[in-house]
């Protein structure tokens, strides 16, 4: 193997690259733009704004017309995200049909009567509901507001401690890792397959195999020139998530490079991979949804993997992004070292053997 | 005169049922301009690929240069120009020159010296900056020839090498074919134009995957009792 063959594919690749400004900037500008966007949408608290319709004719005591409703009413604060709004019945069915009210609580009329009873008062809550996820969200801090009015006992102490993370860990320090190893993977993946369809559509390809340059030769060089631009892209993200996003960051940035470093070695070989069962770049893109779409799915990025059906965790098990997601969630959340995320380097490393392999036996397919 | 090409009952078949070549025999000497000549599927770009190293025959014995050389020792000291222009579009002139010189293993001074000749010799002079995506079918086939011939090798294939060039640098490129051979170099190309198979040494002609013939030109137009190369094809494939 000629060292110096190898190095002329590298830098012929990042030659390629710097006269295509576009792709160069879609490698560095998409991923800053998507994650700019994520962390717009996790930093921001939703406002959920709840009307509050007090129907309680009261009960009569020997002191006149009591309405035990008014402890409720006096209780109803604004907080952050929950904002009360006291209106009548038709107000706030008028407000949930226009979308400015998220869910009303309504107290019958015989609130009181049923509390010096001794039965539970009737309360009733009617969300917008077009959204579960919302209604659930507002189905929480409801119950945890009501609790709060109709408890008599003092609440417990309770302290937390967060073994990993903290109180100001939001949902953008758990997915900024995982989009270090996804956006690596997705490009690398992505335009190796192109670049080699090239190479094989414009006959240069043919012009390799007819010189003294050997397969290990165009695999290794295509993954040093590939590798230059995923880590560039992982340190610009990683700085920008870090410096921009205000994402927490504890681990070695060294850890992050050799688990991308292990990851790129199979995204190239699987790239070329792939270039071998496409005619055209659009045939490429097509294998996007079949290769990247599932295990942007599945491999933890945004579902826990312990909360998918058994079917979808061993389909999980058997993509690469599940481990590089797992590591450098390890390394960049719980500041842990190479030893700890040995298994997931392991399994990643038997995956880039496993691509090369594919490669090897393709690369050579259509000449 | 040694023969740097000796082939002997070379069969290829494709899938799923198409002889592109039946044994095939041919020699090719040494220091000559030797010329495939057929119509499109005759099978001269399979019998070139399989000459390169980049097809393996079905079976038959293939010589190329010397049958004791490495793999890579050979490759060395072959050039390919493809019948597609196989260069790197987003590249300049220039670097896709420096890049397969780099491939062939040749010194930074060796490489400035090769690039600055062979831009000269394909007269793109101006255009070293140039990528290749901007330049013209006719250019682009030239700077396929000079990638083909930047290491200097000993013997040459070309298929098709002339299509889309103007007749003027044509007729040079047919200078240069033979100031090569001077040098020693061997040439071996393919055409399917009759007028330019005149101006190489030996032909062969093929059809259907098979050799109707091989000779000199005069050999071949005594033999089939023709006075020119396309009654001589003609004459050899009504015998078939």
């Amino acid at each position: 193997m000629s060292l110096k063959r190898t190095l002329a594919i590298a830098k012929r690749i990042v030659e390629q690259f710097i006269h295509d400004r576009r792709t160069l900037g879609l490698i560095v500008i998409v991923p800053l733009l998507l994650l700019s966007i994520l962390g717009a949408l996790f930093k921001t608290t939703p406002t959920i704004d709840v009307g509050f319709v007090n129907q309680d004719a009261g009960v009569e005591t020997p002191l006149g017309n009591q309405k035990l409703s008014q402890r409720v009413d006096g209780l109803l604060e604004d907080t952050e995200n929950l904002k009360w709004h006291k209106e009548s019945l038709e107000q706030a069915k008028s407000d949930i049909e226009n979308g400015s009210l998220d869910a009303y609580v309504l107290l019958g009329k015989d609130f009181s009567q049923d509390i010096s009873q001794g039965k539970s008062p009737e309360v009733l809550i009617v969300l917008e509901g077009s959204d579960p996820n919302s209604s659930q969200q507002i189905l929480g801090l409801l119950n945890q507001t009501m609790i709060g009015f109709f408890s008599e006992q003092k609440p417990a102490d309770i302290k937390v401690e967060y073994r990993y993370g903290g109180s100001d860990f939001d949902s953008l320090d758990y997915f900024a890792p995982v989009f270090i190893a996804f956006f690596a993977f997705f490009f690398v993946t992505m335009l190796t397959s192109v670049s080699f369809l090239r190479e094989r559509s414009q006959g240069t390809i043919e012009r390799l195999f007819a010189s003294p340059v050997n397969n290990a030769e165009i695999v290794i060089g295509y993954f040093l020139g590939f590798l230059i631009f995923a880590l560039i892209q992982s340190l610009i993200v990683l700085l920008f998530t870090i410096y921009v996003l205000d994402v927490h960051f504890l681990g070695n940035i060294l850890f992050v490079f050799l688990i991308e470093l292990i990851l790129v070695v199979g995204a190239v070989n699987l790239g070329i991979f792939l270039s071998a069962f496409a005619r055209n770049e659009l045939q490429v893109v097509q294998f996007l949804p079949v290769i990247i779409v599932p295990q942007a799915l599945i491999s933890g990025f945004i579902f826990p993997i312990k909360s998918m059906p058994v079917i979808l965790q061993w389909c999980s098990y058997a993509m690469p992004l599940t481990y590089a997601n797992n590591a450098l969630r390890d390394i960049m959340i719980k500041g842990k070292d190479l030893a700890s995320v040995s298994f997931d380097i392991y399994i990643l490393t038997a995956f880039a053997l496993l691509a090369i392999f594919l490669a090897a036996v393709s690369i050579r397919k259509g000449v | 005169m040694e023969n740097i090409i000796e082939v002997e009952g070379l069969n290829k078949k494709f899938l799923p049922d198409i002889h592109a070549l039946s044994e095939f025999n041919l020699q090719v000497k040494k220091g000559i301009t030797f010329g495939l000549l057929g119509p499109n599927g005759s099978g001269k770009t399979t019998l070139i690929r399989i000459l390169v190293g980049i097809l393996k025959p079905d079976s038959g014995r293939v010589a190329v240069i010397n049958e004791s050389l490495s793999w890579s020792a050979r490759a060395a000291k072959i050039g390919y120009m493809t019948q597609s222009t196989a260069l790197y579009q987003d590249l300049t002139v220039a670097e896709n020159l420096d890049f397969f010189a780099t491939i062939y293993g040749l010194s930074a001074k060796e490489k400035k010296k090769r690039v600055e000749e062979l831009v000269s010799l394909v007269q793109l002079e101006g255009k070293e900056k140039s990528p290749v995506t901007t330049l013209s079918g006719g250019m682009r086939q030239r700077v396929s020839l000079a990638a083909s011939l930047v290491h200097e090798p000993e013997l040459v294939f070309l298929d098709e090498p002339t299509v889309g060039i103007d007749p003027s640098l044509r007729r040079e490129f047919w200078d240069y074919f033979k100031s090569l051979n001077r040098e020693g170099v061997s040439i071996v190309l393919s055409t399917h134009v009759m007028d330019e198979a005149a101006h190489c040494d030996e032909l062969a002609l093929l059809r259907d995957g098979r050799l109707l013939a091989q000779g000199k030109i005069e050999k071949l137009l005594a033999e089939t009792k023709t006075k020119n190369i396309e009654d001589a094809f003609l004459s050899l494939e009504g015998h078939e």
